[in-house]
């Protein structure tokens, strides 16, 4: 032991590395506390620049030396009225601590959620299927995993799924939507159709086929593609039709407003007219329907992994409620912990995404 | 002097699920450098589709079929796309009708005003902004400076419509499109904008092509007019020469439906009949069903340009007749708006 010590020397990385070691930490969270130091690190070099040669002054001073306000901006009058919903500051406090859970977990669990150790640990409240007690504030599971530590471990598949379902479908309903409603004639005839074609199929069943086909089918190329992968790219891929549809109406209806004519005539072109004048301007209900998305997402994948999709290898709350259905009669809560868990994020984001639409509804602007 | 804009003889159709529409139907007039032009008729006459097929921004249904629109000798009509977007802005400028709508609610004014100049002109932001600011102040916007980081719905109409103007003009184009810039506006606004308009084109020397159904506007802005009716040019010439004497039935049924503070009459004075459909629309003259001088041949025969000088046409058979039947009051009445102007 001394000579590795040594040979390793006391290098900042070296001593990080055997703390991760040590605490069995993964590896992603060298790189999330990496990403935050480094977005902190910016803030605050940017704020110094900005006071240093006076970017947004909230005053403004003119040439006759008078002071005035600097109005609002659009986003600091959504935030004002955002702030003024209790249920609005309540889901997004949820989400936030939800979401902190989820990476963070490694830090705050307390036993190996993978880990069978507790099995061996029945004097002090483990085994197999133990009742919830002090140590083992979940009970253990019928591996004699950690029940608490299983359920923090599965914050990070559901939001990650979650999220990035939900971007994967906003990217894709968004481009598609906004050129049908931009380019019409045939461009909208295809994709429109092509739109019909996906709101047609039962998302659940051409899910599950999609997701056993990738997981189980005969390609082995696909087959090495991890669970949560495959649950993000099939939701994403089935579940941005509405938003289509959304984004292009919304689209024909600002493209004939007078600011797009007004916008064209001072030469700017389709690829500017579409992002500058027309997106931002239906960005409210993308913004909205992407964050239902998320709670969609998340209930989605906890389906999938319930009816038996999931991998056993995957940490996962619907794989959770999925294993726990053979001791539901003696251990309700191994099914009930994870499926409240379930209920409370997809809640959260649902009240987030309502409290959106109320804020950002332009009906209410000042 | 050759003509800044020169439209011969174009045709633009829609294509619509009822039919085609045949808003412009062999539409020609000319604009000189520096000169203010006048185009009016009722609504659905083609006064704003001729602007829209001169900038090239017909709707999707909408195509110039025939015909030639030649600005500074070139013809628009077969530029390529990003030639015509160099064009638009810079070049050829235009304001629309109704300036609660023409600038976008999301944007602060200064980001809008930008625009235009960041698109023809290779300048830093604050350059652009100082012209920004510059073409703010020129249409009487007091504290420009200040209030350029204001959003849309902080100005008034009148405010906004300036702004509009201070953008069609920041690049100081040759050609300016105003599509009934005042209509939008209430009447104590409308003069101060025609004001600014008036001043804005003799500073810079601009041709303007002002579309209105205002007979009032053009005499105070237009040195010369066209008239339209049902997709075509029915008269044209100087505004004071139209004024004194219109030669075309329509317009002169034009100018009697204007009401009077004078003379004492219950009624007021109108055109019989509707704006003409322009699916199927009326065979040869298309105002024949509605003219009170329509004769057999009117419904027969398209009536030919007739150039009475250079600058003046009229499109009748029967206006040489026309001149026998001149309603004295209604005259007095014509160079009295003439002369107000």
């Amino acid at each position: 032991m001394q000579k590795t010590s040594k040979r390793q020397g006391v290098g900042f990385s070296s001593k990080l590395n055997n703390y991760m070691i040590k605490h069995r930490l993964p590896k992603s969270m060298i790189w999330v506390g990496f990403m935050a130091t480094l977005g902190i690190y910016l803030m605050i070099v940017l704020r110094a620049i900005r006071r240093v040669f006076g970017g947004k002054e909230t005053i403004i001073i003119a040439k006759d030396g008078t002071l005035r306000e600097r109005s609002p901006s659009q986003w600091s009058l959504v935030w004002r009225r955002y702030k003024k919903n209790r249920i609005a500051m309540l889901s997004a406090i949820l989400v936030v601590i939800i979401t902190v859970i989820a990476i963070i977990y490694p830090l705050i669990m307390p036993f190996s959620p993978a880990g069978t150790n507790p099995l061996f640990d029945a004097w002090n409240g483990g085994g197999s299927i133990s009742n919830p007690n002090l140590k083992y504030p979940g009970g253990t599971d019928i591996l004699g995993r950690d029940e608490f530590s299983r359920l923090l471990a599965g914050s990070e598949v559901s939001l990650t799924v979650g999220l990035f379902s939900s971007i994967l479908s906003v990217v894709i309903g968004v481009t598609l939507g906004a050129l049908a409603g931009y380019y019409r004639g045939w461009t909208e005839e295809i994709i429109m159709r092509i739109t019909d074609m996906f709101l047609a199929l039962p998302f659940l069943v051409i899910a599950i086929l999609a997701v056993s086909f990738i997981r189980r089918g005969r390609l082995a190329f696909l087959r090495q593609i991890p669970q949560s992968i495959v649950i993000i790219i099939v939701l994403g891929v089935f579940g941005w039709a509405g938003l289509a549809r959304l984004v292009s109406a919304n689209t024909k209806q600002i493209y004939n407003l007078d600011y797009v004519n007004a916008a064209r005539v001072l030469g700017a072109g389709n690829r500017r007219i579409i992002m500058v004048h027309i997106l931002p301007n239906i960005l409210a209900p993308i913004i909205v329907i992407g964050t239902l998305a998320i709670a969609g997402g998340i209930l989605a994948e906890a389906g999938l992994t319930f009816l038996g999709l999931g991998s056993p290898t995957t940490i996962s709350w619907g794989q959770m409620v999925n294993e726990a259905q053979t001791v539901l009669k003696t251990n309700p809560e191994l099914a009930l912990l994870p499926g409240f868990a379930i209920f409370f994020v997809v809640l959260a984001f649902n009240l987030l995404g309502d409290a959106l639409r109320d804020a950002l509804d332009p009906r209410l602007r000042e | 002097m050759k003509p800044i804009l020169d439209i011969q003889d174009i045709y633009t159709y829609f294509y619509t699920e009822s039919g085609v529409v045949e808003a412009l139907d062999g539409v020609s007039f000319d604009v000189m450098p520096g000169e203010p032009v006048g185009i009016v008729g009722e609504s659905g006459c083609g006064k704003t589709v001729t602007a829209h097929s001169t900038l090239r921004i017909l709707p999707k249904n909408g195509k110039t079929i025939a015909g030639k629109i030649v600005y500074k000798g070139v013809n628009l009509l077969e530029l390529q796309d990003l030639q015509m977007r160099k064009l638009r802005g810079k070049e050829i400028a235009m304001i629309f009708q109704d300036p609660m709508t023409s600038l976008n609610p999301i944007f602060r004014v200064a980001d809008q005003m930008t625009e235009v100049i960041s698109l023809h002109r290779k300048c830093n932001k604050k350059e652009a902004l100082e012209i920004a600011i510059e073409a703010l102040e020129q249409v009487g916007i007091s504290d420009a400076e200040k209030r350029v980081v204001d959003y849309p719905h902080q100005f008034s109409g009148g405010m906004r419509q300036r702004i509009l103007i201070a953008r069609a003009l920041a690049l100081q184009p040759s050609l300016l499109i105003a599509d009934e810039p005042t209509t939008a506006l209430d009447v104590t606004i409308q003069a101060q904008v025609l004001e600014i308009i008036k001043e804005m084109q003799q500073k810079f020397g601009l041709a303007m092509m002002l579309i209105t159904h205002n007979l009032g506007v053009v005499a105070e802005i237009t040195k010369r007019v066209h008239i339209f009716y049902g997709g075509r040019v029915v008269e044209s010439g100087p505004t004071d020469e139209i004024f004194i004497d219109p030669k075309h039935p329509y317009t002169r049924a034009l100018f009697d439906s204007i009401p009077s503070l004078e003379k004492d009459k219950t009624r007021l004075e109108t055109i019989p009949g509707n704006v003409p459909r322009l699916i199927n629309p009326p065979k040869a003259c298309r105002f024949h069903p509605r003219c009170k001088f329509a004769t057999e041949i009117c419904s027969r025969v398209r009536p030919p340009d007739v150039w009475l000088g250079p600058q003046r046409r009229v499109v009748c058979h029967h206006f040489e007749e026309l001149d026998l039947h001149v309603d004295e009051a209604a005259l007095q009445e014509r160079v009295k708006i003439k002369e107000e102007a």
